[in-house]
């Protein structure tokens, strides 16, 4: 009993510290997630509070039954599936080249690191509308594909189900590589310039510095940002609702559980059922997390 | 005792008079709507002194239900809404205010009704023209002072327009589409006009009447035959706005002319564009080849309901509204915000009888209105989804089967609404 | 510097220069919409050069919308969200990456978890809950429930767990408690995530657009993309030449901030030494 006392005295700072963020989740995320919980056994309207039945489990039989529900999580993994791999790497690349430069003049310096974080600094709304714009059927892009031969017809992606997700992949990509090039560019700017000096007196080539030393001791950061992407872009809904609205497009190829969440809850006033896709989905985004860093702690 | 008769009497004409005291709020759609608000709420006020009339930032669309479930909705709201408002009895029943049959009276068009009730007063109106460039009529051997009447007679105006060879402003495109907005839900009000003169009107709406069925897969609903005249129309259209357009006075004609676009021909390429030089505005053609044939367009509102609060706030709302509606009021408002007006006092107003808007309120005697309530958006995207497979990315081979893909996942998403 | 290391920098300047066509496409036609006429926004966009140029975009900002207060009301609020979280986001990090207390690593799990629910659960009960303290139509509404963010705290624990723990033992046994230790050792070492943290709070405070529409109520409160959106006319074409002035002027101040912070950036990286 004593030995306890006196690990909580030592740990005393621990809990101070810790204090303000718990106190801040039980005051503003603990009680509307209560409310959450309970509402997943009613059948609660919105807008005719006063009809309100429990309903027990019927609520989450129909949301792991409801084929709507599963595509749009097959959606937003044919999504993210693309958006993971293409951001991390694009983000890697900038933010070994930005690494590169960061030694040389102090303006270039500045002036690259701004820029590349441009795109994420510009609003959501001015994205879409000019990302839009590009990617249109007589857009810059597409007329220069046609040009090229890649593309027998400029095509409108917008009304095509299956470039749906592609296409919202590719913009948000470009929308988010600049956060995670900065993050990776403040993990490679710890790494000590021994490592490096050494290899590369022991005559090692760029490539190999690369992959063999700077990488590995990324880990941390990567880490961070595989977790955020399953946690986050599992979650996506800005980009679609601007788009499409709360239907999803054609054949809902637009569809990703949020919004669905989004729409049953909010335009159809289901509070009880919109609740209960919640929680399955955060049930899903925790095994996804979790698989998540089983993968990466593997690697060692 | 003298004495504590006039406190208690002064004490009483306060209490009185603060619960009398009432705030209401009003959300606008935009800045004009804002400004205009501004301006005459003063005037109000002086009438109404225990009234106090605040503007507020609009909600969006599904913020409204987490205002509603807080008890904290806007009181007077301008624009549509979900209809499902309407259903869960949230919104004020105008039929039941005092007054009202004198508002409805002065309206030029009738009000949509629900279930026996009136939940919106229209503040101000639109309608759609054909818009037809004369410039390019001439060019193309066409009479400008004879714009085609039939759908037959359009498809061959634009064929012979799109025939010409490129001229100053580029290539000439027969007609247009603003294609661009095919994914959101209310573009379905910028073509139904087109096909409300497939069927002369008698199957304008997509849901019928008590929202439980279909209406445009009735047969004599000519959607098919909509379908198809789109689809020609659309090879003598650019692709969309940003490749080309009327305001760049290479697009000849336009079916989705409302008023609200007026203000853009200042902006057009070389130049305002002028009214009877240079271009022309006329009723939507019809598929009907009888000289007595009716040209429809849709009654596009900006709608006025009132989330039920305390009955002194409805009472305040409604008060306000009257106040709006009073003819000079709803005069001042159309000038400054650009809608045309509702009011039949106000229709022979010098500000519209001007030419170039005088064929819009002509048209208001032919106009179906439309709910002014969302009704189902995914019945709307599906129709829209199938139009633009079909007709732009042509990746629905045939007309029949656009219809059916539109029949089909309208009915899905009918069904699945829930009522 | 040695040969290898110069052309490789050489080549990281020529790949970056490419990139930055990409990079900067729909940014730099944003700033040079800001400058057309309505009749080139109409008719002819993608054309990047205005012709002619024209500042009536930026004219009528300053003229129709109150720039200025809808400056101070955002700086206010994005401000202020910034700064509380450096400081608690900081404190709980500290305590999760290098202090030990029973029950941590439960506690960093469970809030992860809550990362993991739709913040579209949260939304009605939010502001039920606000309403009825009446916090609607006060800054404090947008303040106060983001004054931590667990985003933050798990960037910089990550950050914080690759300080030397040597470092922190040296001090302890020099007698620094933890407070001290986190003044001293942790804030200084950890400039760089801290400079990030605050970009991406900042920023995420200042292009809030919801939140500011639910909560603010009188115009005098209104944030820039509110009060930027609210201007928008239903008339398509109307006022768009300020529409695009506003957006660039909007993001001008996120541009500042990240000049200005990454410069600390630069300072910290070069000044790390780990022996």
């Amino acid at each position: 009993m004593k030995d306890f006392l006196r690990t909580l005295k030592r740990s005393k700072w621990g809990y101070i510290f810790v204090a303000p963020w718990i106190i801040g989740f039980l005051v503003f995320s603990a009680y509307p997630l209560w409310l959450g919980i309970k509402m997943t056994f009613l059948n609660y309207n919105l807008v005719a509070p006063q009809s309100i039945k429990f309903i027990g489990f019927q609520n989450w039989i129909n949301g792991f039954t409801d084929p709507l529900f599963w595509k749009s999580l097959v959606n937003i993994l044919y999504n993210q599936a693309i958006f993971i791999i293409l951001t991390f790497f694009i983000a890697l690349l900038v933010a070994y080249l930005l690494f590169k430069i960061s030694n040389g003049n102090k303006f270039w310096n500045a002036f690259f690191r701004s820029a590349y974080f441009v795109p994420t600094i510009t609003s959501v709304v001015v994205v879409m509308l000019v990302l839009g714009n590009i990617t249109a059927p007589y857009g810059p892009i597409q007329t220069l594909l046609v040009k090229w031969h890649l593309l027998s017809q400029p095509i409108v992606w917008n009304l095509t189900p299956i470039l749906i997700m592609p296409v919202i992949a590719v913009i948000t990509s470009w929308m988010s590589f600049g956060i995670q090039a900065i993050i990776l560019l403040g993990g490679m700017g710890t790494i000590p310039t021994e490592f490096t000096e050494a290899a590369r007196i022991d005559g090692a080539k760029e490539g190999t510095i690369f992959w063999r030393i700077i990488f590995p001791l990324l880990r941390p950061q990567i880490v961070f940002i595989m977790v955020m992407n399953a946690i986050g872009g599992l979650q996506m809904f800005t980009q679609v609702y601007v788009n499409f609205g709360v239907t999803g497009g054609p054949d809902q190829a637009g569809m990703t559980p949020v919004l669905y969440i989004y729409s049953e809850g909010l335009s159809k006033f289901q509070m009880g059922y919109s609740s209960t896709l919640g929680f399955i989905l955060s049930i899903l985004i925790i095994i996804a997390t979790v698989i998540t860093l089983k993968v990466l702690q593997e690697r060692s | 005792m003298k004495k504590y008769l006039l406190v208690f009497s002064i004490m009483s004409i306060f209490i009185v008079g603060s619960m009398m005291a009432v705030t209401i709020t009003i959300a606008p759609p935009d800045a004009q709507s804002f400004n205009y608000l501004q301006s005459v709420i003063p005037t109000f006020e002086q009438q109404n002194p225990d009234i106090t009339v605040q503007v507020v930032a609009q909600p969006n669309g599904s913020q409204i239900a987490a205002l509603v479930a807080a008890g904290n909705a806007p009181n007077i709201f301008v624009g549509p809404v979900s209809m499902n408002y309407v259903q869960n009895g949230l919104l004020l029943d105008f039929t039941k205010m005092p007054g009202y049959n004198q508002i409805a009276s002065e309206l030029i068009t009738g009000i949509f009704p629900y279930n026996g009730g009136v939940y919106n007063i229209p503040w101000m109106v639109t309608t759609q023209v054909m818009f037809y460039n004369k410039t390019i009529f001439k060019l193309a051997g066409l009479n400008p002072d004879d714009p085609p009447q039939t759908f037959a007679q359009y498809l061959y105006d634009a064929k012979k327009i799109s025939e010409l060879p490129p001229g100053p402003y580029g290539k000439y495109y027969g007609q247009f589409f603003w294609n661009e907005m095919l994914q959101f839900s209310w573009y379905w009000g910028m073509l139904e006009q087109i096909y409300y003169n497939f069927n002369d009107a008698k199957y304008p709406h997509l849901i019928g009447q008590y929202g439980l069925s279909l209406d445009f897969t009735n047969p004599d609903a000519h959607f098919v035959d909509f379908l198809k005249f789109c689809k020609e129309a659309q090879q003598y259209s650019s692709s969309g706005m940003q490749q080309a357009s009327i305001f760049g006075r290479n697009v000849g004609m336009w079916l989705q002319f409302a008023y609200g676009w007026t203000f853009n021909l200042q902006n057009s390429t070389g130049g305002p564009m002028i009214y009877g030089k240079d271009y022309g505005l006329a009723p939507i053609p019809t598929n009907s080849t009888s000289a007595t044939a009716v040209h429809w367009s849709t009654l596009a509102q900006r709608p006025l309901i009132v989330f039920k609060a305390t009955p002194e706030k409805d009472a305040a709302a409604w008060k306000f509204i009257q106040f709006l509606m009073e003819p000079q009021n709803e005069l001042q408002a159309c000038e400054e915000i650009g809608w045309l007006t509702s009011v039949k006092e106000n229709a022979n107003n010098p500000f519209f009888s001007r030419p170039d808007v005088k064929p819009y309120v002509d048209q208001l005697s032919h106009v179906i209105v439309t709910n002014p309530f969302d009704e189902n958006p995914g019945v709307t995207q599906a129709v829209l989804n199938a139009w633009g497979q079909y007709v732009v990315s042509n990746s629905i081979p045939t007309a029949e089967q656009a219809f059916q893909t539109a029949a089909k996942n309208a009915q899905s998403a009918l069904s699945s609404s829930g009522l | 510097m040695l040969k290898q290391e110069r052309n490789e920098r050489t080549r990281a300047y020529i790949f970056l220069s490419i990139g930055l066509i990409i990079t900067l496409y729909p940014f730099v036609l944003m700033v040079m919409s800001s400058f057309m006429t309505p009749s080139q926004l109409l008719n002819n966009p993608s054309m990047i050069i205005p012709m002619p140029w024209t500042l009536s975009g930026y004219t009528g900002l300053f003229k129709d919308l109150n720039v200025l207060l809808l400056f101070k009301n955002t700086i206010i609020i994005a401000g202020s969200v910034t700064l509380l979280n450096l400081f608690f986001d900081s404190l709980a990090a500290f305590a999760l990456a290098k202090l030990k207390f029973p029950g941590k690593n439960a506690l960093f799990g469970f809030m992860l978890f809550t990362l993991m629910i739709p913040g579209v659960l949260f939304f009605i009960p939010t502001y039920t809950m606000l309403y009825n303290w009446g916090w609607v139509n006060h800054y404090r509404a947008l303040i106060i429930p983001s004054f931590v963010q667990f985003y933050s705290i798990f960037l910089m624990k990550q950050f914080m767990e690759q300080i030397p723990d040597e470092v922190i033992e040296a001090a302890r046994i020099d007698g620094a408690s933890d407070p001290v230790i986190y003044a001293r050792i942790m804030v200084p070492m950890s400039i760089p995530v801290m400079a990030t943290i605050a970009i991406l709070t900042f920023m995420g405070a200042w292009n809030d657009f919801f939140g500011p529409l639910l909560y603010l109520r009188s115009p005098s409160m209104w944030t820039v993309q509110l009060g930027l959106q609210m201007f928008s006319s239903s008339i398509p074409g109307q006022n768009i030449q300020v529409l695009w002035a506003g957006e660039v002027v909007i993001t001008l101040p996120i541009l500042i901030v990240f000049l200005f912070l990454q410069k600390y950036f630069i300072r910290a990286f070069t000044n790390v030494s780990f022996k």
